[in-house]
């Protein structure tokens, strides 16, 4: 009998700080979750596709630099933890969702310039635009 | 719950219970508000942490007494949170819409319900804000996309008047994802008027010992 209490005391002693840290970091998992889940609702990225676009190179710069700003309700009730891990989160995600869309963007206007230009000195002979 | 009250304009007081649902989890939010709008609003939670929300213009403090520890957010768009998300009080008219760049464009009669549709003014992801009235009482809002999909459904209800205004003390927020949804249930108490916004709340600072982090958005 004192055995088995001496069994189950070093496993529950074993697997308590295992239970501990699976809960943390299911906490932290739905930060991550949360912040990817807002950040893409959030983020216009039609709006960066066409800074892409019209910008080129400085629209997808400007899709880095600005960064999205996530409502601050949603930061209500939540452990200081998870607003870490959440506000890191939003912005990397969103900073990403941006500058992915802006190069989109910037890619398929460079493409359209280009065959655009092919077809153009194809009919005439002279480029549409020299710099 | 930080921009609900944000466009009253008089001072405030109350708690709230905010109940979120989604697929996966349920859990529920206590806590005490002061709204001193447009500039402060403090939120102090009591379950199921113990945190301090105090927005100040272009700064939001987050800060947890029990481990001293605070978030500094920054934002250069202070107001941002005031436009078609969909959570604030429904004592909204035609000149507050204007200012969040919305303007009406059509209104009906549905199923017995007056309906206005506001629309942005600039080229923007959302094509109207609809929002049905009930005895001259906001019933629902949707926010809806340029496809046609609600983004974003709230009921109203449970109205009392405070002061001259009627407040609704019951709201539920539903947000559609392409996933799932997510259900947020506000529900107030004792929303009073009241002259000031207490010092201790205007003159809060994070203490000196206390570790901050600082986010700029």
């Amino acid at each position: 009998m004192k055995r088995f209490i001496v069994i189950t005391m070093s496993v529950i002693l074993l697997i308590t700080p295992l239970m501990v840290n699976a809960v943390e970091t299911n906490g932290m998992g739905s930060a991550v979750i949360d912040a990817h889940r807002d950040a893409n609702a959030d983020v216009n990225g039609a709006l960066w596709f066409g800074a892409g676009c019209l910008f080129g190179i400085l629209g997808v710069g400007a899709a880095y630099i600005i960064e999205p700003t996530p409502g601050a309700s949603r930061l209500i009730g939540k452990s200081s933890q998870y607003v870490a891990v959440y506000t890191d989160e939003y912005k990397r995600v969103g900073k990403s969702i941006q500058t992915k869309q802006a190069v989109i963007g910037c890619v398929v206007s460079s493409l359209a310039y280009v065959v655009l230009n092919i077809v153009y000195v194809a009919i005439y002979g002279a480029y549409i635009f020299t710099y | 719950m930080v921009n609900l009250l944000i466009i009253l304009t008089t001072i405030f007081s109350g708690s709230f219970i905010q109940v979120n649902v989604n697929n996966t989890t349920k859990d529920s939010i206590e806590g005490r508000f002061y709204m001193n709008p447009p500039s402060i609003s403090y939120i102090h939670v009591d379950y199921p942490v113990n945190q301090i929300l105090l927005n100040n213009k272009d700064t939001l403090i987050i800060y947890y007494p029990e481990s001293n520890e605070a978030f500094k957010i920054v934002t250069e768009n202070p107001v941002s949170e005031v436009d078609a998300s969909g959570n604030f009080l429904p004592i909204l008219n035609d000149e507050m819409f204007n200012k969040m760049g919305l303007i009406l464009v059509k209104k009906d009669y549905e199923e017995g319900y007056f309906i206005k549709y506001y629309s942005p003014i600039k080229k923007a992801p959302i094509k109207y804000l609809k929002l049905s009235f009930k005895k001259n009482l906001i019933y629902t809002m949707e926010i809806i996309d340029q496809k046609d999909n609600i983004l974003r459904k709230s009921y109203f209800d449970c109205y009392n008047l405070v002061e001259d205004k009627n407040i609704p003390f019951y709201l539920k927020t539903i947000t559609y994802t392409k996933e799932d949804s997510s259900v947020k249930i506000v529900k107030y108490i004792d929303i009073v008027k009241i002259d000031n916004v207490p010092d201790s709340i205007k003159n809060f600072e994070i203490p000196e010992n206390a570790e901050i982090k600082v986010v700029e958005w």
